[in-house]
């Protein structure tokens, strides 16, 4: 892979979570982080006149792009600020005003975020591909909600995905409680992980520029802000509870937590029975059928053929 | 490589040597306009602009220590380094150990980035009746226009097109005169080595070349250096299209709007118009290299290419040249480094030879510009393989600049015929110690040495 030039450009996909209620719940209040998101903008197109930039929205119903707008009209002149940054601003702060009224609704509802992921990766790879000169993407999701339990395939996918395609993943949490699933984003795909808790007029704004700001090529040469642990545990694909110890099939990888006839995911059929922990059958299987049944090796007509045997 | 002419980087080291030589009220009326920040702030290093944005919102100072921790480790004196040279542009001050950013410059950057301060500084839109027939198409062929005939005076071509302009204005000529592109000769003016080098780049490096001469001339002229410089901050930062009043330029801001009318960097209907629309030169500076379609996610300074900007130049493997254009002036620039052989109407054909590219050395033209100049205007096609200039060609060229350089003499003395063998030595070790030796050979007791160092030899 190459190495990032200096002068390289960056494209930056930001993901702003605008789920109303979460932000009602957080210490900082939509409209002044947006206005420190707004700053935050205008100081990373001033780094490079090639940066590209994208903003999508993303709310409990839809994710919309916010910049550049689909078929958007001319904002008004306003001479006030560098012509350029006007432009961007206005779309953003009448997007995602937009996007609020729309999502009046759901109160209790999680944002929609690996559906912001893969809109945005499909984006980048759309725009890589072209564009003549290296790009260096890297997305920066600004998030005041939970978790969902039911996106983490969709959202691990997406992750693998970003760290194939070198893209950075920052993320930026408004709310105390961490989200695991985003953590892991930032930590599988070389990203910072950062947390804003008090609600300082602009101590958003200054996180956001020390940490976020960096291009590729700066981050080689300036810390981050490191990482604490991260709980990378999974969930089941079953019932998307968080397990530590599971049933894992041997042909997809994927994860239950109790044992089931066929797998979810591949349709693989194992078709012995299994000796429950405490509770053995009366034909009293032998522990080798117990072990093999709790490896699961081979295909299940070799698992078959060990259980003639037995 | 060496600093190219008029490029980029030329203009950004000239603007830096200001920056660092000027006073410090001269340096507060500079950070006086957010226009002005932030085109400062563009021109510095990447790194230099990560530190300056670091520290804009903090309102106190930091430890140099603790900035130095943000750096990973192995990069620490390059970090340092930058902090250093953000010292000598004024935009750092430091004090008793904890640095932090010029107060004026911290507050007119973020104003530049929240929209307040001082709004004129980004240039005044023109309100008023809109001049129908000025669009940005109509901009760019008068630019263009206008660029080319300046260009076509440089190579010489006397012929008068069609169109054609009134002959160049004495300011144009001063201009070109005082940057070393032209001289005066008998029979009026002649092209010199620089000229040629100037002719080969790309439009946006000639017009840093041009904007870099306002600043000299300011220089000696005992213009106001500072006004100079925040008019050109201003219009670098201009949109295209759009008017722009006149009401707030001060008389010299004035004059260097007609000088740069007369090179078609901006656009005004007449000396005491009231507005002045900029062009493409101007508005695309900033963005260096080209880039793609203006689709979702484009850069934000949309450029205009015009037909003089696509490739038109195919080069095969054999030295052969097709440049499918009309245009005079790029046949006559061509017309320096290739032979041409036949000209059809929409295609000239020529190849590139020892005694074609050897003129173009004579001239001054380095085999490097050459290259640059092909690749750039390279044919789409021939753009989309790697590399996209055939190797044996480039290497052939280079290859006939080394030729040039297979002799290099050096003033000289050479020393024989020693009495006996110990002064010999004696002598020898002396030059070897500071280092002027050309050659010696022991058996024969002879060497040859500098003559800067024959001097101090002598004085042994």
């Amino acid at each position: 892979m190459a190495e990032p030039l200096e002068s390289d450009s960056s494209l930056l996909v930001v993901i702003l979570d605008v789920n109303p209620g979460s932000w009602a719940r957080s210490a900082l209040p939509l409209d002044k982080a947006l206005q420190q998101m707004v700053i935050f903008i205008n100081a990373y197109l001033a780094l490079n006149t090639e940066n590209r930039l994208v903003v999508l929205g993303a709310s409990p119903r839809e994710c919309r792009f916010l910049y550049p707008a689909p078929g958007g009209g001319a904002p008004t002149h306003d001479v006030q600020v560098y012509e350029q940054f006007r432009a961007v601003d206005a779309r953003v702060l009448s997007g995602v005003a937009a996007m609020v009224e729309d999502a009046a609704g759901d109160d209790a509802g999680h944002s929609l975020m690996s559906r912001a992921l893969s809109m945005a990766l499909c984006h980048i790879r759309r725009i890589s591909a072209s564009v003549m000169t290296k790009v260096w993407p890297r997305i920066l999701v600004l998030s005041a909600g939970s978790d969902s339990a039911r996106e983490y395939i969709s959202l691990m996918n997406s992750i693998f995905a970003a760290e194939k395609m070198s893209v950075l993943v920052d993320v930026c949490k408004v709310v105390a409680q961490d989200s695991v699933f985003l953590q892991q984003a930032a930590e599988i795909t070389g990203g910072n992980y950062v947390r804003v808790d008090t609600p300082a007029n602009e101590s958003l704004l200054q996180t956001l520029m020390f940490t976020c700001l960096a291009d590729h090529y700066t981050r080689g040469i300036l810390n981050a802000p490191s990482n604490e642990l991260i709980d990378f545990r999974a969930t089941c694909f079953c019932h998307r509870r968080v397990v530590d110890i599971g049933f894992v099939c041997s042909v997809c990888l994927s994860i239950f937590c109790q044992m089931a006839p066929v797998c979810s995911t591949c349709q693989t059929k194992f078709t012995f029975k299994v000796a429950r922990a405490g509770k053995g059958r009366a034909s009293g299987e032998p522990p080798a059928a117990v072990a093999a049944a709790a490896t699961a090796a081979g295909t299940p007509s070799a698992a078959m053929s060990s259980l003639n045997l037995s | 490589m060496a600093l190219q002419l008029g490029s980029e980087e030329e203009f950004k080291t000239t603007i830096a040597e200001y920056l660092e030589s000027l006073p410090t009220q001269f340096c507060k009326r500079v950070f006086s306009s957010p226009a002005a920040c932030l085109a400062i702030f563009r021109l510095l290093s990447t790194v230099g602009k990560q530190l300056v944005m670091s520290m804009l919102y903090l309102d106190s100072g930091i430890q140099v220590q603790d900035v130095l921790q943000w750096a990973k480790v192995g990069h620490q004196r390059m970090v340092k380094g930058k902090i250093h040279q953000l010292r000598k542009l004024q935009l750092v001050v430091e004090d008793k150990g904890s640095v932090s950013l010029n107060p004026i410059f911290r507050e007119q950057l973020r104003n530049a980035l929240t929209g307040g301060g001082d709004f004129n500084s980004f240039g005044i839109p023109y309100v008023g009746l809109r001049d129908k027939r000025v669009s940005v198409a109509w901009l760019a062929r008068y630019a263009n226009e206008r660029w080319e005939a300046i260009l076509h005076f440089m190579v010489g071509r006397s012929q008068a097109s069609a169109e054609s302009l009134a002959p160049l204005s004495e300011s144009v000529r001063d201009i070109l005169r005082m940057s070393g592109l032209m001289e005066d000769g008998e029979g009026g003016m002649t092209i010199t080595n620089r000229g040629f080098q100037f002719l080969l780049q790309d439009a946006a490096s000639q017009a840093w070349t041009v904007l870099l001469q306002y600043l000299r001339l300011a220089e000696t002229q005992a213009m106001d250096v500072v006004e100079v410089l925040n008019f050109l901050f201003q219009l670098v930062s201009l949109q295209l299209g759009r008017a722009y009043s006149t009401e707030a330029l001060t008389r010299n801001q004035r004059k260097m709007l007609s000088e740069l009318r007369d090179f078609g960097l901006i656009y005004q209907d007449d000396l005491e118009s009231k507005r002045f629309y900029p062009t493409h030169l101007i508005t695309s500076l900033t963005s260096g290299t080209k880039s793609g379609d203006g689709k979702d996610g484009a850069p934000i300074q949309s450029e205009l290419t015009t037909s003089s900007e696509h490739g038109y130049i195919i080069l095969e493997t054999n030295c052969r040249v097709y440049a499918y254009t009309k245009s005079p002036l790029q046949i006559a620039i061509l017309n320096l480094f290739v032979h041409l052989m036949s000209q059809f109407s929409n295609l000239v054909t020529g190849m590139i030879t020892r005694a074609s590219v050897r003129r173009a050395l004579l001239h001054g033209i380095t085999a490097d510009q050459i290259i640059i100049f092909l690749s750039t205007n390279a044919h789409p096609q021939m753009q989309n393989k790697i590399p996209v200039l055939p190797v044996t060609v480039t290497d052939q060229i280079r290859l006939w600049e080394r030729e040039r350089n297979r002799l290099l003499p050096t003033q000289a003395q050479f020393y024989k015929g020693f009495a006996r063998k110990q002064d010999f030595e004696r002598i020898f070790k002396y030059a070897q110690d500071i280092g002027v030796i050309l050659w010696a050979s022991k058996e024969k007791c002879q060497m040859v040495v500098t003559r800067h160092g024959h001097a101090k030899i002598l004085e042994l």
